[in-house]
């Protein structure tokens, strides 16, 4: 079987890596607003600037380990080779990229409950009822509520 | 020669596209945060922002133009482009830790100040 650089390869790869992590990071963080809303009480431009923050955050982790992962180390391959190696990358990094996703999806749900259980503080404590200890060993990245 | 110049000059242009970006995107991302931090003094927390924008730059910057001289010698165009792909990832994937380690400390921060 004739063999081919493996620059091919690369030059296959790095496109879809780029474009899957914009198509997942784009599509989350569209849907995110809602949740930075109800986690910011309304005040939008906090949760517009918290989403755009955790949206950077998101492309430099995933970018960053599309490009670390890149390297094949073999000089030349066959096309059956090409396959094998490419959706084996490919498939690695589609896995991981939904695991970072459902983490930072579990991120939102958990900043939203704690957003929800901090209001309800407030409330509580306006009404002179009873003050519930606060809520300890939080995720960092759902821990930018403003207790409003 | 010539590859391992083109991987200098290409890694070179690649550092600073990606750090000013990223830097540009966090500091009008974070202004809003600034400001809330500062409560009300606008004209400081400006001034503050720019302050850190310019520390980051410096600190990013100069530490991969520190790292250039020992990225490995290549040879062929598919080393050129492992060897890019993998040392500009590795600095994206630090820019990624600095700026989650970031967030957490503001969020430590305001739990207890009160801001």
């Amino acid at each position: 079987m004739s063999q081919v650089s493996v620059l091919w390869a690369y030059v296959i790869y790095l496109p879809i890596a780029i474009w899957l992590t914009l198509y997942v990071t784009g599509k989350l963080f569209d849907n995110a607003m809602v949740y930075m809303m109800d986690i910011f009480h309304g005040r939008k431009e906090i949760a517009v600037a918290t989403n755009q923050l955790f949206k950077i955050g998101f492309y430099l982790i995933n970018m960053g380990f599309a490009l670390y992962i890149l390297r094949i180390n073999r000089d030349m391959l066959t096309a059956q080779s090409t396959f094998e190696v490419l959706s084996m990358k490919i498939g690695g990094f589609s896995i991981y990229l939904g695991g970072m996703l459902l983490m930072n999806l579990f991120f939102f749900f958990r900043g939203k409950k704690v957003a929800g259980r901090a209001a309800d503080k407030g409330n509580n404590a306006k009404s002179g009822g009873t003050i519930q200890p606060a809520p300890v060993s939080l995720p960092p990245a759902a821990d930018l509520n403003l207790n409003a | 020669m010539n590859v391992i110049l083109s991987l200098y000059v290409l890694y070179l242009l690649l550092v600073v596209v990606v750090i000013g970006w990223t830097g540009w995107q966090l500091y009008q991302a974070g202004k809003p945060f600034v400001r809330m931090m500062m409560a009300g003094e606008q004209h400081l927390a400006d001034w503050i922002n720019g302050m850190l924008l310019t520390g980051y730059y410096l600190v990013c910057m100069g530490y991969s133009f520190m790292v250039l001289s020992s990225l490995p010698d290549v040879l062929t165009l598919p080393d050129l482009m492992s060897v890019l792909c993998r040392w500009i990832g590795r600095l994206v994937l630090i820019l990624a830790v600095l700026h989650y380690s970031n967030m957490l400390i503001f969020s430590l921060w305001k739990r207890y100040h009160s801001v």
